[in-house]
């Protein structure tokens, strides 16, 4: 599993190029085929910087601010209150004392809660040394936030994938983060439990428009509701764009065989019919409507 | 081998607070070399039915025979052949990855066929078969299972278990958690192996995927089977009842038809069908 | 693979699921040794043994367990038991103060032999019972507090005991989830024609790598995500943490360990002075004051 190490990943952001705006919020990040064996590897290599990474100095940039992360030690001093910086060979542990505000990245179902639902909630506020009676207000609150209050009280073996997620969600929100992270949250729920965590962050984002989500997610219908679309594939950075902007490039994406949503594979197998349809569709509604006038 | 569930209930836990009746009176017969779907939400009963299949569970009433195996509640009318039963239904679980355990890909593989009383040679060429028919080349052969990304670890499991040559394969939800391209593969092995004579029972909630590839749609909920019928035939199905998800060419469909276009739902299967029907529809008007 | 009922915290409302933990592992300790404390008559022990079993058995039903879960646990002891009381039957005894029981081909059998095998009964029954009382009224995660509590003293000189009691409710959480691992797995083994119950040594032996490699694999696999996950969300185990449930001492509380306490101070004082007093009081037995 120490493949990573071995100089595979070459993530061609340019210096220039940001991969993440403020305030946009939900940009999704498909995935294409890779070279390197483990796939989601690569995609954390980019943008989690606590992973081992040994490839050249990975930017990451976050409202503006450059992150640099790389296997130089003097670097890493840099005060990042917004990110953990955490590199091996040859680096260290980011000396800061201020309490983390992390990315938060949340990873694949199941492996992640801790204890029972109150103690997975808490453990993000003990790490940050919140007071204890400050404690069960912010727990019950993110727990409405997610729907999870009548929960509180159970065992983590006892709920659904997508409740189990919820609470995930609940506990990273807790921490007030300005970035989260999805990798692949969703991949491994049935379709309901898919549409709760989807809903959810619908919800999330508009009581909080600040809100940052980062979705690392191989399910196109997911993408087709993102604010911006980043296709990776083999490290390179292929598309970036609205999904009606990426997902009109059939023909690449059929190339790296990664789907379209179903709205978008409808309208070009219309126009392989010979049904034109105008730009201004943009979603399954207004296509009904063109195609019934 | 026609499968034949008789009368069978499955009881979780009898006599205890956690009772849970899973299955309740089922009577189903399969033909031999169909395509079936089995959907329902979680909870209805899809895998206790299934692990009846190999009998890692015996009924709490009633029987299952399989071909010539019976898999009966009561012990003395019970087949005593195990090891053929399960070397004739092969089952592969939902993420097959956490099986493997051997040193390399091949020994992996040719576990199961030595399991049933194969020599070392023979079962390692079974194996080397499944696996090419998975799409994994000599170079995987002697590589250890741990190295490998999650779809290839998936593809030695489900060779693990094709190596095997069961008259009848039972996967439950295979494509969960791989990328499109590595479903669609996926679901294309099946339906090769299908067309060599193959059962297959496939367990899944992807109402897409059941449109595509099965012949046959049984639908479970609360422990019965609800509804059986050709995939095309659910159209006309109120799914939510199932708390399914209805497949993105029907929904669609239904609302061009809630506008007043009329389609020919007949063989609405995939993206393209849906097109031409529309299309078709046109040239009506 | 069912459920994991032994030992297992049953959420009922009792005083004795209300109270403090570290109060609960005090009592629990010091009883279990006043109930290990050797008396100098078999009447004594009696007495003794009688008087522990009346306060233990009460504080059971407080707790109100299962029947069913204690016979369950007690079941394992029968056969100890009676290995013990054969061993005792067929030593030779220097000490028989109870007298000959019965006599097999001229080989006497004392009733000393009975009573040690029940003595032996008796506190291993005593010591089972305590620990199912603790561990049926008090959560898993408590006992950790508990535990985590008690081992301050040892930070002192330099012991992580955050760090071990992390260890250990994390460890707690995935029992659970490991059960069903192994259950998962020994299913598609089985599946692929594994044998778990049946055949020879050597296949069984293939049989369990077979279970416990992947189990092993996905183990690992998994406290690599969690270690990921409690980094991220900040976890430090050199920094200061704060404590969401805090434990509070109570005057029920005090009121346990005391009684404990002074249930333990009885026993050990008529022990240690190798009383024998009371039952003169009685008029019961053959020996006096």
């Amino acid at each position: 599993m120490n493949i990573i190490e071995v100089n595979k990943l070459n993530y061609s952001y340019d210096g220039k190029k940001s991969g993440l705006k403020r305030n946009v919020s939900f940009p999704v990040v498909p995935e294409g085929s890779y070279v390197a064996p483990h796939r989601s590897q690569m995609v954390r290599g980019k943008v989690d910087p606590w992973r081992k990474v040994s490839s050249p100095a990975l930017m990451v940039v976050f409202e503006g601010k450059r992150l640099k992360l790389s296997s130089e030690p003097e670097l890493n001093q840099q005060k990042n209150p917004f990110i953990q910086s955490v590199s091996r060979n040859g680096s260290s542990f980011s000396q800061n004392k201020t309490p983390r505000q992390p990315v938060c990245r949340f990873s694949t179902v199941g492996a992640m809660i801790i204890a029972f639902r109150w103690k997975n909630r808490a453990f993000g506020l003990e790490n940050r040394q919140v007071k204890s009676e400050e404690m069960e207000g912010i727990i019950n609150h993110y727990a409405q936030e997610v729907g999870m209050e009548k929960f509180l009280d159970s065992a983590p073996e006892n709920l659904s994938g997508g409740q189990k997620q919820r609470v995930a969600i609940a506990g990273v929100l807790a921490m007030k983060p300005e970035l989260v992270i999805y990798d692949e949250a969703t991949s491994m729920l049935d379709p309901l439990g898919k549409r709760d965590i989807l809903d959810l962050t619908f919800k999330l984002r508009k009581e909080n428009p600040k809100l940052t989500v980062l979705s690392i997610t191989h399910d196109v219908e997911e993408a087709a509701h993102a604010d911006e679309v980043l296709v990776l594939n083999e490290g390179q950075l292929l598309l970036q764009g609205t999904p009606k902007e990426v997902f009109s490039h059939e023909k690449e994406l059929t190339d790296i065989r990664l789907g379209c949503p179903f709205f978008i594979a409808l309208v070009n197998a219309l126009k392989r019919e010979g049904i034109a349809v105008p730009d201004n569709v943009s979603n399954e509604k207004e296509l009904e409507e063109f195609l019934c006038r | 081998m026609p499968i034949d569930f008789s009368n069978v209930s499955y009881v979780y836990n009898p006599k205890s607070p956690f009772q849970y009746e899973a299955l309740k009176d089922i009577n189903l017969h399969l033909d031999e070399g169909g395509f079936i779907a089995l959907v329902g939400r979680t909870g209805s009963g899809k895998s206790t039915l299934i692990s009846h299949l190999n009998a890692l569970l015996n009924p709490t009433s009633g029987q299952v025979v399989i071909d010539d195996f019976v898999n009966a509640s009561e012990k003395k009318k019970r087949s005593r052949d195990l090891k053929k039963l399960r070397q004739n239904v092969g089952l592969v679980f939902q993420f097959p990855e956490y099986q493997l355990f051997e040193e390399t890909v091949e020994k992996d593989v040719a576990f199961g066929p030595k399991n049933f009383g194969m020599k070392n040679e023979e079962a390692l060429e079974k194996a080397h078969e499944a696996l090419k028919t998975v799409g994994l080349d000599e170079s995987f052969f002697e590589r250890s299972p741990f190295e490998l990304s999650g779809g290839e670890k998936r593809k030695v499991a489900i060779a693990g278990i094709l190596a095997i040559q069961p008259k009848i394969l039972i996967v439950d939800e295979p494509t969960a958690g791989l990328d499109p391209k590595a479903a669609e593969e996926t679901m294309g092995l099946f339906e090769k192996i299908h067309k060599q004579g193959t059962t297959i029972i496939l367990v899944t909630h992807d109402m897409n995927l059941v449109l595509h590839y099965a012949e046959e749609v049984i639908v479970m909920e609360n422990g019965k089977v609800a509804l059986r019928c050709r995939p095309d035939e659910l159209f006309g199905k109120d799914l939510s009842e199932y708390s399914l998800e209805v497949p993105n060419v029907y929904r669609f469909a239904k609302d061009l038809q809630g506008f007043g276009m009329s389609l020919e739902t007949k063989n609405l299967r995939s993206v393209d069908d849906l097109a031409k029907a529309i299309k078709g529809s046109y040239h009506h008007e | 693979m069912s459920s994991f009922t032994m030992g297992r915290y049953i959420p009922y409302n009792t005083f004795l699921h209300r109270m403090d933990p570290r109060a609960k592992i005090f009592a629990l300790i010091v009883m279990m040794v006043a109930v290990f404390m050797p008396f100098v008559s078999w009447e004594m022990v009696a007495v003794m043994s009688g008087i522990a079993l009346v306060i233990i058995n009460a504080l059971l039903l407080c707790s109100r367990m299962s029947l069913h879960q204690l016979f369950t646990s007690l079941k394992s002891l029968w056969i100890m038991v009676i290995f013990l009381l054969i061993i005792y039957i067929v030593t030779p005894r220097n000490n028989t103060s109870l007298g000959v029981a019965f006599s097999i081909y001229n080989y006497p059998i004392y009733w000393d032999s009975f009573a040690e095998a029940g003595r032996i009964l008796m506190r291993l029954m005593l010591m089972i019972e305590l620990s199912l009382i603790l561990t049926a009224t008090t959560k898993p995660l408590d006992l950790t507090y508990a535990l985590e509590w008690y081992m301050i003293p040892l930070k002192w000189i330099g012991f992580p005991s955050h760090v071990v009691a992390m260890t250990i409710t994390l460890a707690l959480r995935f029992i659970p989830t490991i059960l069903e691992d192994v259950n998962r797995i020994m299913k598609a083994q089985a599946s692929r024609g594994v044998d778990f119950e049946h055949g020879k040594l050597g296949a069984k032996f293939r049989a369990i790598i077979s279970l416990i490699v992947p189990l092993f694999v996905s183990s690992f696999i998994r406290s690599d995500d969690l270690a990921n996950a409690m980094e991220c969300r900040g976890y430090d185990p050199q920094l200061k943490r704060t404590r969401y449930r805090k434990l509070h001492f109570s005057w029920m509380d005090l009121f346990l360990v005391l009684l404990a306490a002074g249930f333990a101070t009885l026993f050990i004082y008529v022990s240690v002075t190798h009383f024998d007093g009371f039952l003169t009081w009685f008029n019961i037995g053959t020996h006096a004051a």
